[in-house]
Parts: structure tokens; sequence; C-alpha cells
């Protein structure tokens, strides 16, 4: 459908967080302990289109698209941007390919200046990398990215202040900001899960059209399985730092191969009353990214797992069965 | 707002009551909010009602007003019904002895609520202190100690093992701490159990957990329960019936099978529509516009501006909430969008003009073909 | 509140823009509008003191000690010099030292405050470490030991004054940088690319500013009862006119055993009032800057109850 050239490419990475230790640790020579936020994700996003990063909190799944951003630095692995290694630039050499990287993030109430008008917010980027020589200039882009992100009239918005402006609004002008500096990746951090039930499909149907029109891709972070299924093309389960589930958003969706994911699909709840699926309830909640267990990170808390899994640590990889779609899970019992 | 006969349950064996709940707020510049309009319900014991809507419809403003927690420049009007007495007649003090005892809440955000410096079982053996329930009556002995034991019954009752309770809320997850709230409002033994968006900041999976909890608690324990919140997936799995809220009053009111196979109204119809559901492929869509204004009167229909299925009185008059009668019901049959034979639920009510006969109407083409034009 | 405020319909108004804050909170408490007040006549009366001042205030018009009277309002002084003007004169020399030295506390404070809070780590704890150390040193006898090496002059009560101020500010600007830096317009500038200036500049300061207002004129209260206790303890040049010498020469030349309260109560009244104007105004803008301090809760207030508005006959 678009041009097939691979926009992201992250293999095998790796971000961890060091756990503060005490003065008493530190004498006794106890080993520093890691927080393995992301412990070896890899997976690649086309132009033109979506990839959903799913999870529930504590997978890693925000750490991830910190670490594409560089907000946060990698302890190991690659990203590739458009065919650069950005893993390990120094900010300096960064810096201009900022513009082709953009986040929108998740709370449309904390992520605008309150003291900035929303030409200035969506003007912020604009100056800060130079685009635009004059003010006429920058203003034509600010309207432009504006209407491109559902804002029109631009006119009746520029001057507004975000506590004049909806939820939703709000998150528009988010992504007006992002799209003026033209990118190619955008990362969206859940990016309509602080919005207004009827407010959402505006926002995600705006997304979903702006990577559909070929020149960008979408990394979406969510819990929301339904909205992931709906929207991404390909999505990827995370868990505890790694990807568990990898494929075509419909079949994850209508043929999980991972326990995991098949437990998360069976308690989304159906908005029809009649629909009572038997709900695999896990014990428990995620275990802490600190201490991984070895072999199967899932095993714990597993609903088939058998012995051989604390042995092994499953690799993403094809399932055993000839499914030769782009589908790669981690379990060693599919 | 309300016009309704048959709403509810039949034969009064409602354990709550709420009949025509208005609420105010005096604004700082001047001029009164209108929060929430006339609105009313029933609940039995043993009952899940879900009362769902979007930021500003007044379903927590509802909630509150019910438990008497309303701040300082509130005004309230209604009756709220406990076991036919009305615990809203005499103000703050016919309210308070109820609160807790009988009705008790667990708040949005309940999970930040715990008292970070206490231990978590303190905190549940408080409000059975301060209440003297459980074996902690005043002329007991032993009050802190049989507190304790029933703070520690209770723990065990929502899931988490008594011995975790001495621990603090920090060292619980966010799944335990609202297992914990929830235990904190049972402590007094209430009949009815409000809920403010209880699993809207969890994980799926901590969310079918509390979900599971829930439905678990009101059927071995007989607790009548009210769910509020935007979330309707989760309103169609746990509660049995459940009001849609909408600038203040209540839009259509019904059996969660009643909403979403016999859907009365355009706002019901169109927020199920909003939801995307895993396995469909039907288009999730958007509602335009926003809700109104609430601190001026509004003329006709408060969902008019966003509404996809006008007609000419939708402009002038304002609907009452009406049953979907049996007349209804056969017209629609009649006319042939309604496969298959009803049951007419006297507990079925909606708000708004299409839903009742109407001589002539002028609409605005819209998906779903029109309801029948005459009635007998 | 602010919940069920949303819930109401209210988001857009609730959240008002911080300058609007102020201005709000000056307009609709009464005890902020009487703090300004109060600090703008002394204001008016220093910048007019030379054209208002009736006599002179080196020059002797009256007897020692001489009682209030009809041409000296407020009696004499120990050296036959009308109160009135050396309060008046007094006045206009103590707001400088104040204002001065405030200006320079909140300068070396607030920029102090936001690089420490900005770049955290090894500046945040070296920066931290000096302040703390001011913050401990006793204010009084780390005012008399400089003035005894370094000699009594004016100049040098306003340096010791931002010394000793400074620490203060910057505390309270570093918690609030901290706490704003993690906002996520922030971490979306960042991640734009913007440098550090620009965020200090365009999105931090902006935020830091009411409060610096606050503190600004709660410190110009510290200042002048600084100046006071200086002045009164001998470590200001005795042949300047400030509240501070004047109470300093009063007591020193015995003026309660003459009997003379006119030399004390009017000069210790005037300084109490501007520092209370200060507070009033400094408080008032801290509290509406802060929603957490709203004890709305706890008023002894209750929501009313309105009798069941009119019922149709088909109501239940």
């Amino acid at each position: 459908m678009t041009t097939d050239s691979v926009l992201l490419q992250v293999a095998n990475l790796r971000t961890r967080y060091p756990v503060r230790r005490s003065i008493a640790s530190r004498l006794a020579g106890r080993p520093r302990q890691w927080v393995r936020a992301v412990d070896g994700v890899s997976f690649s996003l086309r132009r033109g289109e979506m990839v959903a990063l799913v999870g529930e909190s504590g997978c890693g799944k925000t750490t991830t698209a910190q670490t594409i951003l560089r907000m946060v630095e990698s302890s190991g692995g690659t990203i590739t941007v458009d065919g650069r290694d950005i893993t390990a630039l120094p900010e300096r050499r960064l810096r201009p390919l900022r513009r082709g990287i953009q986040m929108v993030y998740q709370d449309p109430y904390e992520s605008l200046d309150p003291r900035f008008r929303v030409r200035q917010t969506i003007a912020e980027p604009l100056l800060v990398h130079g685009i635009g020589g004059s003010r006429r200039e920058r203003d034509a882009l600010i309207s432009s990215a504006l209407e491109r992100a559902g804002l029109a009239p631009a006119s009746l918005y520029l001057n507004r202040y975000p506590h004049e402006l909806s939820g939703g609004q709000r998150q528009r002008v988010a992504i007006a900001a992002a799209l003026a500096l033209d990118p190619v990746l955008l990362l969206a951090d859940e990016p309509v899960s602080m919005l207004d039930v009827s407010v959402r499909a505006g926002v995600l149907s705006l997304l979903d059209a702006l990577r559909k029109d070929g020149r960008l891709g979408v990394l979406m972070i969510t819990h929301d399985l339904s909205t992931a299924a709906h929207f991404a093309d390909r999505i990827a389960v995370m868990y505890l730092g790694r990807i568990v589930e990898y494929g075509p958003a419909k079949q994850v969706v209508n043929d999980p191969r991972h326990p995991y994911t098949k437990a998360l699909l069976s308690v989304v709840p159906d908005r029809d009353p009649r629909v009572r699926r038997a709900a695999q309830i896990l014990r428990g909640e995620t275990p802490n990214p600190v201490s991984i267990p070895p072999g199967c990170r899932f095993k714990p808390r597993c609903p088939i797992a058998e012995d051989r899994c604390a042995e092994t640590d499953p690799p993403l990889a094809a399932p055993a069965s000839d499914d030769a779609s782009g589908r790669e899970v981690a379990c060693i019992l599919t | 707002m309300s016009d309704v006969t048959q709403i509810g349950l039949r034969g009064g064996s409602a354990l709550l009551e709420v009949r025509d709940l208005h609420v105010w707020f005096r604004l700082p510049g001047g001029g009164e909010l209108h929060a929430v309009q006339g609105v009313g319900f029933d609940l039995a014991a043993g009952e899940r009602f879900g009362l769902v809507g979007e930021s500003g419809c007044g379903k927590t403003t509802t909630i509150l007003a019910m438990m008497g927690l309303l701040p300082p420049n509130a005004t309230v009007s209604g009756e709220v019904r406990l076991a036919g007495a009305d615990i809203l007649a005499g103000g703050e003090d016919s309210v308070r002895p109820h609160r807790w005892t009988d009705i008790a809440m667990v708040f949005q955000g309940a999970m930040n609520a715990l008292n970070p410096v206490r231990t978590v079982i303190s905190q549940i053996a408080e409000p059975i202190v301060l209440h003297g329930a459980a074996g902690a009556a005043r002329g007991n002995k032993d009050r802190a100690g049989a507190a304790r034991k029933r703070a520690g019954e209770l723990l065990e009752l929502v899931g988490i093992p008594a011995a975790a309770g001495t621990r603090y809320p920090h060292e619980f997850s966010g799944g335990m701490r609202q297992r914990a709230a929830i235990a904190m409002a049972l402590a007094c033994e209430p009949k009815v159990l409000l809920a403010d968006e209880p699993t809207t900041a969890l994980d799926v999976m901590v969310q079918a957990q509390i979900m599971d909890l829930l439905v678990r608690l009101s059927e071995e324990l007989g607790l009548a329960l009210v769910l509020v919140t935007h979330d309707l997936p989760v309103v169609a799995q746990v509660c049995q019936r459940a009001a849609v809220m909408y600038a203040g009053e209540i839009v259509e009111t019904g059996s969660t099978d009643e909403l979403f196979h016999d859907t009365r109204h355009p706002y019901t119809r169109l927020l199920f529509a909003a939801t995307p559901d895993l396995y469909s492929n039907d288009e999730v869509t958007s509602i335009p516009g926003t809700p109104p204004r609430l601190d001026r009167p509004i003329t006709g229909c408060p969902f008019l501006p966003r509404c996809d299925s006008v007609v000419s009185r939708c402009e002038s008059e304002r609907p009452l909430l009406r049953a979907v009668g049996a007349a209804q019901v056969a017209a629609s049959q009649r006319a042939g969008f309604l496969a298959g034979p009803l049951d007419v639920h006297p507990g079925h009510a909606a708000a708004c003009h299409r839903n009742e006969p109407v001589e002539s109407a002028t609409t605005i083409p819209r998906p779903r073909p029109p309801l029948a034009e005459e009635v007998a | 509140m602010s919940a069920i405020a949303t819930e109401a319909g209210l988001a857009g108004q609730v959240s008002r823009g911080r300058a609007g804050l102020i201005r709000q909170a000056i307009v609709e408490r009464k005890a902020a509008s009487l703090g300004l007040f109060i600090i703008a006549v002394f204001v008016v009366l220093a910048i007019a003191a030379p054209l208002i001042a009736p006599y002179s205030t080196t020059a002797r018009t009256c007897a020692v000690f001489a009682p209030p009277s009809a041409r000296h309002w407020l009696g004499c002084d120990d050296g036959g010099i009308d109160m009135l003007s050396e309060i008046i004169s007094g006045g206009r020399i103590s707001l400088v030292i104040g204002f001065v030295a405030t200006l320079i506390a909140m300068l070396i404070g607030g920029g102090v405050g936001i690089v420490s809070g900005y770049f955290g780590r090894w500046v945040d704890i070296t920066l931290m470490r000096i302040t703390d150390y001011l913050l401990v040193i006793p204010d009084l006898a780390f005012a008399m030991v400089i003035a005894d090496v370094w000699g009594p002059s004016l100049s040098h009560v306003i340096v010791v004054i931002a010394i000793l101020e400074w620490a203060t500010t910057a505390r309270i600007i570093r918690a609030q940088v901290m706490s704003v830096k993690e906002r996520v317009y922030i971490k979306r500038a960042r991640s734009i690319g913007a440098s550090h200036a620009r965020i200090i500049g365009r999105h931090i300061l902006p935020q830091v500013g009411p409060l610096l207002m606050a503190n600004t004129v709660l410190t110009i209260a510290v200042a002048i009862y600084l100046e006071t206790a200086l002045a009164f303890l001998g470590l200001e040049d005795p042949s300047t006119t400030t509240w501070g010498t004047i109470l300093e020469h009063a007591f020193d030349r015995a003026a309660v055993s003459a009997g003379a309260w006119w030399a004390i109560v009017p000069d210790g009244l005037v300084i109490t009032l501007l520092i209370m104007g200060c507070f009033l105004l400094g408080q008032a803008i801290e509290d509406a800057l802060n929603p957490r301090l709203r004890v709305a809760h706890l008023s002894a207030r209750r929501w009313a109850l309105r009798p069941l508005a009119g019922r149709g006959p088909d109501a239940i």
C-alpha cells in the first residue's frame, strides 16, 4: 500500500535503571541491582504503518518509546531510523534528527504550557530548529499544521490558551505541534486514554489518517487491546520488558498464540452483556522488573507452564506451525 | 425532568430509592450550575447498577449527593430513601448516621486516598471503631482488638491475606490498594456501596480481578452496588441494570441487555458506537461537539446539537424520561426493525422524542430507519 | 472540588493562568488589597519624603524629648529633632535598604534555585551545601561579626541582609523548579530539542515568577526587620536616620525613663505596619498559587437543602 522502506528498526534494545543502594549495601559489597525495563526488544516499523505496543503497566512499553526518542539512554541494542543508527549519537549530531521523531504524550492537560497560546506552542519547535525565516512563513506552517490535525479553521484556535480548549482539542494541538516539523516517525503514548470516550475515535482516526497518507509511521503505546485491534496494522504484546507476541493486529487478536496474550484478550470486557467470555484471570500482578526469573519470565503466572519453561528463555520467533504471515511468539509450548 | 411511573422495581422491593435528585453549585462569579437535573433510580439488595457517562455529566456529583459529601457551595433537592426513610430530609444531620454504616463509597483514585503513614489494617479498623460496629461497640472492653480482627476478616474478603495488613500503602500494588479501599468501605457492613470509577486507573488484568470481586461481594453479601464509570464494557459485564447520564440527567435506563440490544436514545447508541470492540469490524465513531453548559437553562433536548436523528420537536420541547412501553415495541415490530419478540420491561425508559409516538416527523437523514409514525 | 467542578463542566474556568491568579488573589481577598495598599502608602511617602517632612532631620528644632504638640505632632527626640520628620525620612532609607537588599537576595537566590533545581545532580548538591551553610548560621550573630570586621555603613548593611536572605529563597525556588521540571510540557520541549536556556527562560521562569514575587514581598518584610535589628544593635552608621537608628537612639538616650513614648512607639508602629502589610500581600499570593492550601472541605458551612422543586402531577 505504501513505500516499503523500513522507517524504524529496533534490534535487541535494552534499557535499565539502577536501583538505589543504601550506604550499608554499598559497603557490604552487594552487587548493584538493575531494573531491566526493556530487556531485548526487536521490531520494525515501515512508512505508512501503525504498530501498537501493548501491555500492562511495568511492561516497558513507555520506556521503549522514550529510549527510541533518546530521552532515556539505552544500555544495549540498536535503534535505526530511516537507515541511520541513532543509538549512541551525541546530542549535537542528534539534534537535527530530532525533527524526524516526534512524540505525542498521554496527558493533554499537562502537555501544553498553560502560559503559551496555541500559536506559540506550535511555533516553538519551528523556532528551535530554525524553520520558517519570517513570522509570516511560520504562521503559514502553524496554520497548516493545525488544519492537518483537524482544527480548522486555524484562525479560530491560534490565540487560545490551553484552558480554553477541551481535552480532545488540546491533544490535537499537541499533534499539530508534532506535525509542524514534518516528522517521519510519530510516537503516541496512550494518546487517548485520558480523553472522553466520545472523543477518542476522532483523535485515533486522525492518527490513522496521518499515517495512511504515506509519509508517516506511527508507533502507538497503549494498554487498550481493543483500540490496538482496530487501528494498528501490527501489534506487539509486551511483558516484563520483552515482546512476547508480534504479528498482524487482526491475527494476534483472533488467533493469539502466547498464553499471556490469550489471558489478556479473555479478560477484556465486551460491551455486549450477552457475551460472557471465559475470563482467564491471572493470579497476582506483574512482578517487579528487578527480579526477573531465569528461563521464561512469564512462567510464574502462566496457566500452561511446564517445568522445562524455567530452563530456557524463549526467543521471539516464528511459531512451530507453518505460519508465514510474519507472526512471532516467545513461547516454547506453541 | 422525570415523568417515569413504572421505572425501577416492581412491588416496592427497593432498598434504595433516589427520587428527583437535583444539585446546584453556586459559581464564584455569581450564577448557578445545575449539575444534576432530576436523577432517580431504584436499587434492590444484591443488585448491581451502573451509572454511565462521560466527564461533566454529573454522575460523580450524584453519588456524592447521595452520601451528603458535597462542598458548601452546593444545594441539593430530592429524596434519597434508604429502606423507606429519606436520609436527605434533614440535611447533613440526617445523612451522617447512615454514612458508612448503611451507605458507603469507594472514591475515584481511592488507591491514592490511603494514608501513607498508617498501616493498611489500622486504616480499615478506624471506621469500625469510630462507628462502634462489628463488636467494637462502645461498651466493649477490647474495641481495638475486635476492630483489628474484623479488619483482618475484611482484607481476606477482598482477597488480601490478613497478615499483609500490617504493611503500609506504598508497599501495596495499585490493585491491592484498590481492594483495601473497598475493604475500608465495607468496614461497617453497609447495605449499599457506591463505587466511583473503581477500575479506571488499573490494568486490564487487575480490572478483571476487581470486577470479579465486586460481583462476588454483591452476590455473597447481598450488597447493592452503584458503579459509576465511563467504561461501558465494564458496566455491561458487571451490572444488571444501568442508567446513561448526559448533561446532568438520565437519558436512558434499563437492563444492560436492553441498553445494548434495544437502544432507545441516540446518545446511548453513539456511545456504544464510539467504544471499540475487540472482534467486530464496525467503524469506531466519535460524537462531534461538546456537552452543553449547565450554568444556563436549556431549551429543547440537551443532546440536540450532537444528535444524528433529530425531529422538529427536539428543538422546542425537552424530552422527559418515558417508559418504553408495549405500544412502542409493537409499532417497532410492525415497522420491521426489531426482530423477534421482546418482553416489555417496565424498567426500560429513555428521554427521547423518537421513543414516543410522533404525529409528523421531519427528520435529518440518519443511518437507521426512522421509527413508525403513528401508534395505536 | 476540582473533580466536581470538572464534572460540572467548568473545566475551562477552573484552570486559570497564573498571572490571573495573582490579580484574582488580590482582588478577592481583602487582606491582600489591604497589604498592597499599606505598602503603596509607604512607598509614596518614602518617595515624597523630602517634600513632606515638616522639619529638618539634622537641625535641632525643638527641646529634647519635647512631647507631641500642635507644631510637632509626634514630639521630638533626644537631640531636639522632630520625630515625624525623622520617621518619614527614616522610612525612606529603611525602605531603600529593604528593597535593594531584597532585590539582590532575589536575584542570587532565584538564580541559584533555578540552576540547582533544573540541572540537579552535582550542581544541585554543591549549591545546596552552600545554601545550607548559610541557612544554618544564626542571622544576628553573623551580622554582628560582619559589622564588627567590616565597619558599619549603609551599603554593608544591604549586603549583609542580602547574604542572609538569599538562601531561603533559593530553597523555595529550587523546590518549585524541581516540580515544574517534571511536567510533561517541559519534557516535550526537551524532546523537540529545545536548549536549556530556552526552557528555563520561556517555560520555567514564567511558572516560577509568581512564587518569586510572593517570596520577594515576604523577604522585604524580613529585610525591614533585620535592618531594624542591626541598627538597634548599633551595627549601623549612627549618623544616618533609619527606623532602626531612631529606636536605637531612643533606647540609648533613655527615652523610656524620660517617659518619652513618642520617641519609641510611633516608630515601632510603622515598622510593624509595613511588615504586616508585606505579610498580608505575600501570604495571599502564596495561598492563591497553592490550591492544596484551600481548606473548603474543613469549612463549618455545609451544603444546603432546597425544598423539592415544583412537582408535576405525574412526578413520583
